[in-house]
């Protein structure tokens, strides 16, 4: 297995309280990774550090062999590394289309392009319809963002960060804020992904039905520390997991 | 069906450009000396806000201190006509002078977006005022350059004579085009795309792989090629330039217009610049307290066209022109009025 993205003591301080306190974490190019804890355990905090969303207050950030603390977040796209946001964040006022090919023709070098028209790119767009296509975002290609539902957003939300073709991609609680009829839709949408395996996949989550269900590793944080790293079985026997955070729901 | 569509709207569009061009053309003949200037001035801040809402409604950047540019322009424009008559030399000279400024000011102020960047670039643009105003050597300080002759358009098989108003006025007509054709090509190419995506989240346009900084700075240095331009015709048409050019309440003329006209639609800013100037015109005339009374007029013209006039309008005529299309396509063509007033 080769190791694509390292943490190594990750330390993440705002003012005197320290979100992340010393993590260092290995993922490995496809197994399904999870991370989870209870609220306030330092979750969005360390995929923001390792996505270069925030910097580091110490630690170094290792993917694919080179270290990456200190760039920016667009080159770390561009080498492969991405995420999707708890707080959806599209492009509302561009199509559903128009919001896909954005990343598009930025990774088939055309986005300082300023002498053609951006709607006369057969690659672009054929990639991008085949992209909604496999979402099933494509009858609402026409529509802008900002009137898509909210589970649809979500799922364009992804469907963004996919298209820029990230080796490993984290996806930041994709289900917050979800009916239950969307949420099977994404869990869907996940499991099939999961099975494409072009993409390594770290999903933090609060919905223990979706954890469960997909991951193949589960990493449990609390109060900005690594609580427990393991199988899902070896997690949901793990007593100290039980007691901080999985608590009366498992033990039910 | 599938045929009348296209055509109802080709037409539309073709009666609209041949109605402006031939309004445009018929300005001198029909209306005389003072309109034709008038009008030079129309085209002129039609230029220079066309450049601004690259920055503003495109990339979301509203800066206030675009006269900067608009008088490094005119100032060094005047400079070369006044060292040798050459007006394609000076206009060059004027953008190329503005090109640098808003390269320098951008990026120092590209780094920050919403009320920082628009105060920043407010400063800056006082500072250019005060450097204008205090360099009497070589600005002329308060007094201005004066005495800045009109030469002759020399285009080597053509000659013509820029002291007919009439004359200068077609060309800064022809150059207006020619900026409007321009800013097309830009505002649809993927250039035109990743700015729109900047402006509606800059976060995820870096998460799509865009160093966002260097796409701001490209608009901002792209606007202010055009208030430059639009500034270097001040010299050879007024004959002068004095420090006003700079000041932060000239940063405001292209601001107002692009507001009036909507900053959501590629003409809003000529749209504007010609609301914008007849306005003032006719308010001037009533009252000394004109600032005021434009104030308050443009105020409840903003407020009661919601996202500018051609945007108002265009809602007014679309369901018409599109009323044979599928539901489809009209319901994202409805979209827009609703957005702008929630952003």
């Amino acid at each position: 297995m080769t190791v694509l993205l390292e943490a190594v003591g990750v330390t993440r301080k705002f003012g005197a309280f320290t979100a992340v306190n010393n993590v260092s974490l290995a993922i490995e190019a496809g197994p399904f990774t999870a991370i989870i804890g209870p609220n306030g355990a330092g979750k969005t905090t360390l995929i923001n550090v390792l996505t270069g969303h925030l910097m580091p207050t110490a630690g170094k950030v290792i993917f694919d062999g080179q270290d990456i603390t200190h760039w920016p977040p667009d080159r770390r796209v561009r080498a492969g590394l991405n995420r999707s946001f708890q707080i959806t964040n599209v492009f509302h006022q561009l199509t559903v289309a128009e919001n896909v090919a954005v990343p598009v023709l930025v990774r088939r070098g055309y986005p300082a392009v300023w002498y053609r028209a951006y709607r006369d790119l057969p690659d672009v767009w054929a990639e991008v319809s085949r992209l909604l296509e496999e979402v099933g975002l494509a009858d609402q290609q026409a529509t802008r963002a900002a009137a898509l539902s909210h589970g649809d957003r979500r799922i364009l939300d992804l469907a963004i960060a996919l298209a820029t073709h990230p080796r490993l991609c984290f996806l930041d609680e994709p289900t917050a804020g979800m009916n239950p009829g969307e949420r099977l839709k994404l869990l869907d949408f996940i499991k099939r992904l999961r099975a494409s395996e072009q993409v390594t996949f770290v999903l933090v989550e609060h919905d223990m039905d979706v954890v469960f269900s997909v991951a193949d590793r589960v990493v449990v944080l609390d109060k900005g520390s690594v609580l427990a790293d393991g199988d899902p079985e070896a997690i949901r026997n793990n007593r100290l997991v039980q007691e901080v955070y999985l608590g009366e729901e498992v033990r039910a | 069906m599938a045929v009348k569509k296209p055509t109802l709207r080709n037409r539309l569009g073709l009666i609209l450009g041949l109605g402006a061009a031939l309004a445009i053309l018929l300005v001198p003949p029909l209306l005389g000396r003072y309109p034709t200037y008038l009008a030079t001035t129309i085209l002129m801040l039609a230029i220079f806000s066309l450049g601004f809402n690259l920055l503003f409604g495109y990339t979301g950047l509203l800066s206030f201190g675009h006269a900067a540019f608009y008088a490094l322009g005119a100032y060094v424009c005047a400079k070369v006509l006044l060292a040798y008559p050459s007006i394609i030399l000076g206009l060059l000279a004027g953008v190329v002078a503005a090109g640098v400024g808003a390269l320098i000011i951008g990026f120092l102020s590209v780094r920050h977006t919403r009320i920082y960047f628009s105060m920043l670039t407010l400063a800056f643009g006082m500072m250019v005022h005060s450097i204008i105003w205090k360099w009497r050597e070589v600005t002329g300080g308060d007094d201005g350059l004066v005495g800045i002759i009109r030469p002759n358009l020399d285009l080597g098989f053509l000659e013509i004579n820029l002291n007919r108003p009439e004359n200068f006025y077609y060309f800064t007509a022809v150059i207006l085009l020619a900026s409007i054709f321009l800013m097309q090509r830009i505002v649809n190419s993927p250039f035109g795309l990743v700015l729109q995506a900047i402006r509606d989240s800059e976060t995820r346009a870096a998460f799509c792989g865009i160093p966002v900084r260097r796409y701001r700075l490209a608009a901002f240095v792209i606007s202010g090629l055009y208030a430059g331009l639009a500034g270097s015709f001040v010299a050879p048409l007024e004959r002068a330039v004095t420090p006003v050019y700079a000041h932060w309440t000239f940063s405001a003329e292209p601001v107002l217009a692009t507001l009036l006209g909507g900053i959501n639609s590629f003409l809003g800013p000529v749209v504007g610049a010609f609301l914008f100037r007849l306005l003032k015109e006719v308010v001037v005339r009533y009252t000394e307290y004109w600032q005021l009374a434009l104030g308050i007029i443009v105020v409840i013209l903003v407020l009661g066209f919601r996202g500018g006039v051609v945007s108002v309008v265009a809602g007014w005529v679309g369901p018409w022109l599109r009323r044979d299309e599928p539901r489809f396509t009209q319901k994202i063509a409805a979209e827009p009025a609703g957005q702008e007033a929630a952003r």
